[in-house]
């Protein structure tokens, strides 16, 4: 029996839905219909375009939540970092940041990942379920993520180590090196300097190992971008942690803000959650309720990364 | 008013000024997608992505290009970017097969809520290749086996040339092979001629 075969008989026995099942779906379907004209789901413009890579559609969910406004009363007073701006906070966080040691990693190593994820209401049998905790192996050099002539633009780890290590100074270009490393193609919308200040975050998420010098440099980008706010006091974090919050700011009309987390002590990014702003039931363009609500200061979706470390082998743990 | 229109792209046409037609699109295409869904993300995820992928599509019609008289490739490009943004969960659970020959998504609609769906070693070995796959050669290796698109309609689904669409189902199988302990330079055609990749 060949490869196709097998594939073809695996998990051949998933069922057809029942047309009651599609019936809600369908519904909802005519409800833009009625409206006369296409209505736009609270979703991301990208997911039409095809082929984008997970990580671009990772800024965009981000472009959609983003806020501006007070935060939610989340806080805890605060310690050593300075949470008065932004930009005096990015600048220490650089200089701790850099005094941390190199990894140096080689060729031929993985990345071993263990991760909490959370998305509140993602299931409606279990609205507050406890973030899920996995792991996963991610190829240093990922061959498949280097090649550029599949036009995927999800960069391997070993391009984000080495995007750091050659990092300028100049903030203007590292922002531009950034965005080039993580394109978001034509048409979304956004400003270039919001591209860029995607660029930058989506830079800060994905790079593991770390160039410490390299880190610090885009710190500082950070702290030079006027669109980058803290929240002038810690947070906690999904797991129950303190964490200083960094979050792009783009305006007052959006519900939920992406803020970014880093360590208190080390300034090490740990991950990102999105949070509720005020409270609101997510809807669609033609009023009709897309089934979830959520209260201010309601955590929506978190991605923290609990442990990376550099292995030898697929699968090795640390 | 005549009879309904067959073709999808004369339902798509006929839907800008009748938009409440496009509910004839979802009637003719809904459970495929949605059986293609919860075949590689599960249960819990097919109602909404089902949903999302016919209203993102009807939002779009107006760019549909009536040349192309199915729709069924451009609604699984949709949905497959929907799936996309599940890259991590689908990986996830194709990995913790390989492992534990526990298959999560297939448990996810058998009948007994505590039922556990084990695989076949073959099958653990399959799950561990198409995990390690780069996102876009899984799309197309999955493309082509469970959504039986042919190789021009999954290049139009996912916007790629179809020389684009062979080279990833060929890598992509070539990994499978291996994985399976074949010869992975010898990739038979999905037609059933056999090359050498």
């Amino acid at each position: 029996m060949d490869d196709m075969t097998k594939l073809h008989e695996w998990r051949a026995d998933a069922p057809t839905p029942d047309r009651a099942r599609l019936v809600p779906g369908r519904q909802k379907l005519l409800g833009a219909a009625q409206q006369g004209s296409a209505r736009k789901v609270r979703l991301d413009w990208r997911v039409t375009a095809a082929g984008g890579a997970a990580t671009v559609i990772t800024i965009a969910v981000m472009v959609a939540m983003l806020v501006g406004g007070g935060g939610p009363e989340r806080g805890v007073q605060p310690a050593g970092p300075d949470l008065t701006s932004a930009t005096a906070l990015l600048r220490q966080a650089a200089e701790v940041v850099s005094q941390q040691p190199d990894l140096h990693p080689r060729d031929g190593q993985w990345v071993y990942l263990k991760t909490a994820q959370c998305r509140s209401g993602a299931s409606d049998a279990a609205p507050d379920a406890k973030p899920e905790v996995s792991e996963e192996w991610v190829q240093y050099d990922s061959p498949v993520r280097e090649d550029d002539k599949d036009g995927d633009t999800e960069p391997s780890q070993r391009r984000l180590y080495r995007l750091l290590a050659s990092l300028p100074d100049d903030p203007a270009e590292i922002r531009k090196q950034a965005a080039d490393m993580f394109p978001m193609g034509k048409d979304t919308g956004l400003t270039r300097e919001q591209v860029e200040t995607f660029a930058l975050l989506a830079t800060l998420d994905e790079a593991y190992p770390v160039h410490p010098q390299g880190m610090a440099k885009l710190y500082r980008a950070l702290a030079a971008d006027p669109g980058i706010e803290v929240v002038p006091h810690l947070v906690k974090d999904p797991m129950g942690h303190d964490a200083i919050a960094i979050y792009p700011d783009l305006g007052s009309k959006a519900v939920q803000r992406r803020e970014y987390l880093l360590d208190p002590d080390t300034f090490q990014y740990q991950g990102t959650q999105s949070v509720a702003v005020r409270d609101y039931e997510e809807k669609y363009e033609d009023g009709s309720s897309a089934g979830r609500s959520y209260k201010k200061g309601e955590v929506t979706f978190c991605e923290m990364k609990m442990t990376q470390s550099l292995v030898d082998r697929d699968g090795e743990k640390p | 008013m005549g009879e309904p229109p067959t073709d999808d792209a004369l339902v798509i046409q006929e839907s800008l000024e009748r938009p409440e037609i496009f509910a004839r699109l979802y009637d003719r295409h809904a459970a495929e997608i949605h059986r293609y869904v919860m075949r590689r993300l599960g249960d819990s995820h097919a109602d909404d992505i089902t949903a999302q992928t016919f209203l993102i599509a009807f939002r779009n019609r107006a760019r549909y290009d009536v040349a192309r008289a199915s729709a069924r490739p451009w609604l699984y490009g949709i949905a497959g970017n929907l799936i996309g943004s599940h890259r991590r969960s689908e990986v996830r659970a194709l990995r913790a097969l390989a492992r534990t020959g526990v298959d999560s998504v297939a448990e996810s609609w058998s009948e007994r809520a505590d039922e556990r769906v084990t695989a076949e070693a073959s099958q653990q070995a399959l799950a561990g290749a198409i995990a390690a796959l780069p996102g876009k050669d899984r799309h197309v290796l999955l493309l082509v086996a469970w959504a039986d698109l042919t190789y021009q309609e999954c290049a139009d689904a996912l916007g790629v040339p179809v020389g684009t669409v062979r080279s990833r189902l060929n890598r992509a199988r070539r990994k499978m092979r291996k994985a399976l302990g074949a010869d992975p330079t010898l990739v038979s055609d999905h037609n059933g001629a056999v090359t050498h990749g």
